[in-house]
């Protein structure tokens, strides 16, 4: 009997049960008839007695109330003087129909009790049993599918209930059941709390909705219906409780797996590309080496050299360091890309990186003039110097390529609210296009001109900017020639910083 | 000490640039000895006792950093580390690591030789013992502590003061930030980086005609500081 439904309260109908009382009396009457004279009356109505715990270890509580109330009729109808009639000669027998009534009605209760709670303890072993085989079952799902396979197969039949298990953390998404209440669902996900649905007529069936919980999340919810009786027969409403708990443990656990095996595959291709960057670092770099070194002895070897060729390999030198500068851009953005700029802040002062960004610019661009003006109330700011220095360069490098040669660019720090607003201004011919759409990848300020350069400049400011909680904002300028563009760098106030 | 006798001991795998650092030594008149691993490297810095190695990071059997240590344990003389790598923290550990000037790749000849002569020179003086400076208007006499420009005294603070002796003793090489703090506030506040960039800016104000563009007190970002006089 592998369900408990049919083998416990689907019983017979009292009918019958009457019928089956009314069958026994009525044979035992007739043996005992028949054996009159030879036995005497005190050992038949032990017989009768003994069919009424009988009839209660077998039919159950009621057939044997009906039992002894029918053992007694029948004992004072063909046993007791007068014979075939109710009336009593010996009111004697009046204290042997008390006896036998209650003596009937009580062990008929008691074996009726004792055969249930007989059966209620073998159902209760499956029950532990259907528990343990769950443990183990989810102790080997290695997925949330299986997880919910295992639970089914293991509970339905034995509980004799239909499961539904949804897996979602989120209340707000789950497709709805057929069947079953969504309000319900989402309130049992959202409190956290189980829901008893207990039938009031047999036509409801009783159903149960258990959110499945870690320490903290609910990590699922699982639906448990019987369609002929109350889930709290047998305990089996804790036993789902139980279930749940172990449920939420292995999903718990199958998830730190997979988030262990995941992050195992992503560090081993962070490992991969930052060696392939590196290295792509190192094999770029090295020729531009030989190519700007020899382009310098040139340079120096031969001081008679004409004019423009003088020049033209002056060109070959200044382009080869901004080619290394490109190289450097192309590579940072590939790392921003892949794995989010890596911020490395300490407090400074933000004239240190303007002074280096210009000195940078200047060893390609050394025909540029620079002038700046900074703000001595901006405080130390808290920033990372290589990105932001990248950033500096890469707009004084713009500001430089589209300006005309021998102008002045600005460089300007000043505080505007929680803010440091650092600007580059330079008198060039200003932006053509939508200056928002600057930043987008690859997109270049002035689209065919002899200046080249791959607009993954402004790109990568944007992303270093940004992760440090500031903006950047181009335009072009108002009252004169040329362009503006400004960055913001939060003000945060740190009181270990020493005074001047 | 004649430049002559100086040798430059070369250790480059890349048989271009190693014949462009060649060509710039031997035009400066000194000596090159070339090395194209960290063996044959360590071979010639024991035979031929070179007085400055010039040492690219990224070897076929190493990295550089392998070569400075074990040059460390029996010479002071000076290194000058190659590296095509951008990542600061290399820089500062090789620098930690007792090398004594950085190059990132791609550099030009002209620096080259200006660092070569930076390294080679600071020894010289190291020998003499100078306590007297002077680069551009600024005169820094360490044996009475006293600082002036154009002729003005300059009050420095303690730590200013401190802060500026220590560049001094090291001019012309960078100083990582970690070696500046453990030479001026001993040790504490190891991980204060803010500490020593505000002083490095009282300094610049009070030293430098144009603080934002410095000529003297120059930053080697993300790795430290170098006083170029």
């Amino acid at each position: 009997m592998n369900r408990l439904v049919g083998g416990h309260r689907a019983k017979n109908s009292p009918l019958i049960d009457g019928f089956v009382c009314i069958a026994v009396a009525t044979l035992l009457t007739a043996c005992c008839t028949s054996l009159l004279g030879m036995i005497d009356l005190a050992n038949i109505v032990m017989i009768f007695l003994l069919s009424t715990f009988l009839i209660a270890i077998t039919l159950g509580g009621s057939a044997a109330i009906l039992s002894s109330v029918l053992n007694v009729a029948f004992f004072d109808f063909f046993f007791v003087t007068p014979r075939f009639s109710f009336s009593v000669d010996d009111s004697q027998y009046l204290i042997t129909f008390w006896v036998m009534l209650i003596v009937g009605l009580v062990t008929g209760q008691l074996g009726a009790r004792l055969k249930e709670q007989l059966f209620d303890i073998s159902v209760r072993e499956k029950l532990a049993k259907a528990l343990q085989a769950l443990s183990k079952g989810l102790f080997n799902a290695k997925s949330e599918e299986q997880i919910v396979q295992t639970t089914k197969a293991v509970l339905e039949d034995v509980l004799g209930v239909a499961l539904v298990i949804v897996i979602k953390d989120d209340s707000e998404n789950i497709p709805s059941i057929p069947g079953l209440d969504m309000r319900l669902i989402k309130q049992a996900m959202q409190s956290g709390t189980r829901i008893i649905q207990e039938p009031e007529t047999t036509r409801i069936p009783s159903r149960i909705y258990l959110p499945i919980r870690d320490k903290l999340n609910t990590l699922g919810l699982l639906v448990a219906t019987d369609e002929n009786q109350s889930l709290k027969l047998f305990g089996r409403d804790d036993l789902l409780q139980t279930a749940v708990h172990l449920l939420a443990m292995a999903i718990t656990q199958t998830r730190l797996v997979k988030a262990e095996e995941d992050s195992k595959v992503q560090n081993a291709t962070e490992r991969l590309k930052s060696a392939i960057l590196s290295s792509l670092s190192h094999d770029l770099r090295t020729p531009l080496t030989t190519m700007i070194g020899l382009a310098e002895r040139l340079e120096e070897g031969c001081p008679d050299l004409a004019p423009e060729n003088k020049e033209a390999i002056q060109i070959i030198r200044s382009e080869g360091i901004r080619l290394s500068g490109m190289i450097g851009n192309l590579l940072e953005m590939a790392r921003i890309q892949t794995q989010g700029p890596k911020l490395k802040r300490d407090w400074q002062l933000i004239e240190e990186v303007i002074g280096t960004s210009i000195k940078q610019l200047q060893t390609f661009s050394p025909k540029t003039q620079i002038k700046t003006d900074i703000d001595v109330a901006v405080p130390p700011l808290y920033f990372d110097e290589i990105l932001i220095e990248r950033v500096l360069c890469n707009l004084l490098e713009n500001a430089a390529k589209y300006s005309s040669l021998g102008s002045t660019i600005e460089v300007t720090a000043n505080i505007a609210g929680k803010f440091a607003v650092i600007s580059v201004i330079d008198s060039g011919q200003g932006f053509v296009q939508n200056p928002e759409q600057l930043f987008d990848m690859f997109s270049r300020g002035i689209s065919d001109t002899h200046q080249s350069g791959m607009g993954l400049g402004l790109a990568i400011c944007k992303e270093i900017v940004q992760a440090h909680g500031g903006s950047i904002l181009a335009k072009n300028n108002e009252a004169r020639q040329g362009a503006t563009v400004s960055f913001t760098l939060p003000i945060t106030e740190n009181k270990s910083l020493p005074k001047p | 000490m004649k430049s002559e006798s100086l040798k430059v001991l070369i250790v480059e795998d890349d048989v271009h640039i190693l014949d462009l650092i060649t060509k710039a030594i031997s035009a400066m008149d000194f000596r090159p000895i070339q090395a194209a691993n960290i063996a044959s490297a360590l071979q010639h810095a024991t035979s031929d006792q070179p007085d400055l190695v010039i040492l690219d990071l990224g070897l076929p059997d190493g990295n550089g950093i392998s070569f400075v240590n074990s040059y460390r344990q029996w010479s002071s003389r000076p290194v000058l580390v190659l590296s095509a790598r951008m990542q600061e923290h290399e820089k500062v550990k090789v620098l930690d690591a007792g090398a004594d000037d950085y190059l990132t790749k791609p550099f030009g000849t002209a620096e080259l030789m200006a660092r070569i002569r930076a390294l080679l020179r600071r020894q010289g003086i190291t020998a003499s013992n100078t306590p007297k400076f002077i680069f551009g208007e600024i005169a820094v006499d360490l044996s009475t502590r006293k600082v002036t420009k154009a002729d003005q005294e300059i009050h420095l603070s303690p730590i200013e003061y401190q802060l500026l002796s220590v560049l001094l003793t090291h001019h012309g090489r960078v100083v990582t930030h970690r070696q500046l703090l453990k030479e001026v506030w001993g040790g504490q506040h190891m991980e204060d980086h803010h500490y020593l960039r505000i002083y490095v800016g009282h300094l610049r104000h009070k030293l430098e005609d144009n603080p934002t563009q410095p000529k003297f007190l120059l930053t080697e970002t993300g790795v430290g500081y170098r006083l170029e006089i």
